[in-house]
């Protein structure tokens, strides 16, 4: 299904505002679905998606973890000592966390099925100032490249003759202190050749700009649009009562 | 054997592109000076890559100084291999040009008597003792590349891999380089790897050339 980005847009505004104004695991389990369904409608390879994203599930599955040992509740799974350790209550925090995180970071992934031109169009003809945009779109696109020049370090680390799976905890601290300088000067670096290319091309030149990109919204963008805000509304009639 | 094998190597970025790499077979001898040339694309820095283990292959079998890549970590290929990036700065990540040196050294049980001795006679080599206590990232594109080779020679490889190291060199620092490249061989027997298609540079030195040509060897001089 071709949608113009500004519905993508809405939808993603609409996926991450609910997951973040509700908190309950029905309507959070409800919001992941939906969000799955319209990833796989856009054709979404989800497997693909999941691949960038495999160490933040991680990461938001040790947060809930962590979420649902200091959540305090009643009903007792774990304890040490008298000090409830795992609480059922805990556990459906932690769940809710997990799912919360998980609904964002996928409807954020519906972005990806726009070119990066799309998205810029997308922004400016929702009034967004074409710099903003701009800017966003070029910060996105930039985590690649900072990827590319963390796992180059990390290469020439190891080919100076260093295993850091031997080294310590701390050691390993210190490492990853050493990754981060010629990534942050790289970063620099690019960023100023980039603010120089533009600026040599004539961006900010003149008070006006032509664009020979232009969106319009089709019927099924509409259609979608409407589907939208009445899954707001029945969101809202759904759940509402329920915090 | 003191060799680097290629046997059958074939090798593509992702399973839906084309083989960058197509079922090569080559020696590399830490005694030579190997040049590999070729246009761009051909396949030169993916099989430099390949020598030194930072790329696995898809199929065939990649043998660095007798023993299989496969069972080999980096740090393991460092014991006989370095590896000098196009771009230097992406290897240089310490304080000062000094450190940058020792930063190896510290790892592989030297003492600190050695590491200054070895420390101080890279600096010496290099002619880099002026610019010591400097920052490495802000050197000029020439001592950022000397530092580079300085960090590899402080630990002592068999053979020194170099990824189009004259890309950014005036003519002057290129003739400089193969000066280094020759001494180091003569003096400290390290064999090279040299990726390059600057002609004026590969006319200077090389014991062993091939051209790459759609990620296969057409020709060994």
């Amino acid at each position: 299904m071709k949608l113009d980005p500004r519905v993508k847009l809405s939808i993603l505004c609409t996926l991450s505002t609910l997951a973040i104004l509700f908190q309950n695991v029905r309507s959070l389990l409800v919001l992941f679905v939906s969000c799955l369904i319209i990833l796989m409608l856009l054709k979404c390879n989800i497997k693909r998606l999941l691949k960038p994203f495999k160490s933040l599930i991680k990461l938001v599955i040790i947060m809930s973890l962590i979420q649902s040992v200091f959540s305090q509740g009643n009903h007792v799974i774990i304890s040490f000592f008298n000090i409830n350790v795992i609480t059922v209550e805990g556990l459906i925090r932690g769940l809710e966390f997990f799912l919360r995180m998980l609904t964002i970071l996928f409807s954020a992934s519906i972005l990806k099925t726009c070119s990066s031109r799309e998205i810029i169009q997308g922004l400016t003809q929702l009034k967004v100032p074409y710099d903003l945009s701009l800017m966003a779109v070029m910060g996105i696109k930039f985590l690649p490249i900072l990827q590319q020049q963390f796992s180059d370090t990390f290469i020439a680390i190891q080919l100076r003759g260093v295993d850091i799976k031997k080294q310590t905890l701390k050691e390993k601290v210190k490492l990853i202190s050493y990754l981060l300088m010629p990534v942050v000067a790289g970063a620099i670096e690019t960023a100023k050749k980039v603010s120089i290319s533009i600026q040599l091309r004539g961006f900010r030149a003149y008070p006006t700009r032509t664009s020979y990109y232009s969106l319009t919204l089709n019927k099924i963008d509409y259609i979608i649009l409407m589907c939208n805000l009445l899954y707001v509304a029945l969101f809202i009639l759904c759940f509402g009562g329920i915090n | 054997m003191n060799k680097i094998s290629l046997e059958n190597v074939s090798f593509s970025y992702s399973q839906t592109k084309n083989d960058v790499i197509k079922n090569l077979s080559m020696d590399i001898y830490s005694k030579d000076i190997t040049i590999i040339q070729g246009a761009n694309g051909s396949g030169k820095t993916t099989l430099s890559k390949l020598c030194c283990n930072i790329y696995k292959p898809n199929n065939g079998i990649v043998t660095i100084f007798s023993k299989d890549a496969k069972n080999l970590s980096l740090s393991d290929v460092a014991k006989d291999i370095y590896y000098l990036f196009q771009d230097p700065q992406k290897q240089l990540f310490c304080e000062s040009v000094e450190d940058e040196i020792a930063f190896a050294l510290k790892y592989q049980n030297y003492t600190l008597a050695q590491i200054e001795q070895t420390t101080n006679k890279m600096l010496e080599l290099f002619n880099l003792n002026d610019i010591k206590k400097s920052y490495p990232l802000l050197l000029s594109g020439g001592e950022k590349q000397r530092l580079a080779i300085a960090c590899g020679v402080a630990i002592k490889p068999k053979l020194m891999i170099m990824d189009e190291p004259t890309s950014s060199l005036d003519t002057e620092n290129m003739i400089n380089l193969v000066n280094i490249i020759l001494k180091l061989k003569h003096d400290y027997n390290i064999g090279f790897l040299i990726i390059s298609h600057d002609l004026d540079f590969i006319n200077r030195i090389g014991d062993v050339k091939y051209m790459m040509q759609n990620g296969g060897v057409i020709n060994e001089t």
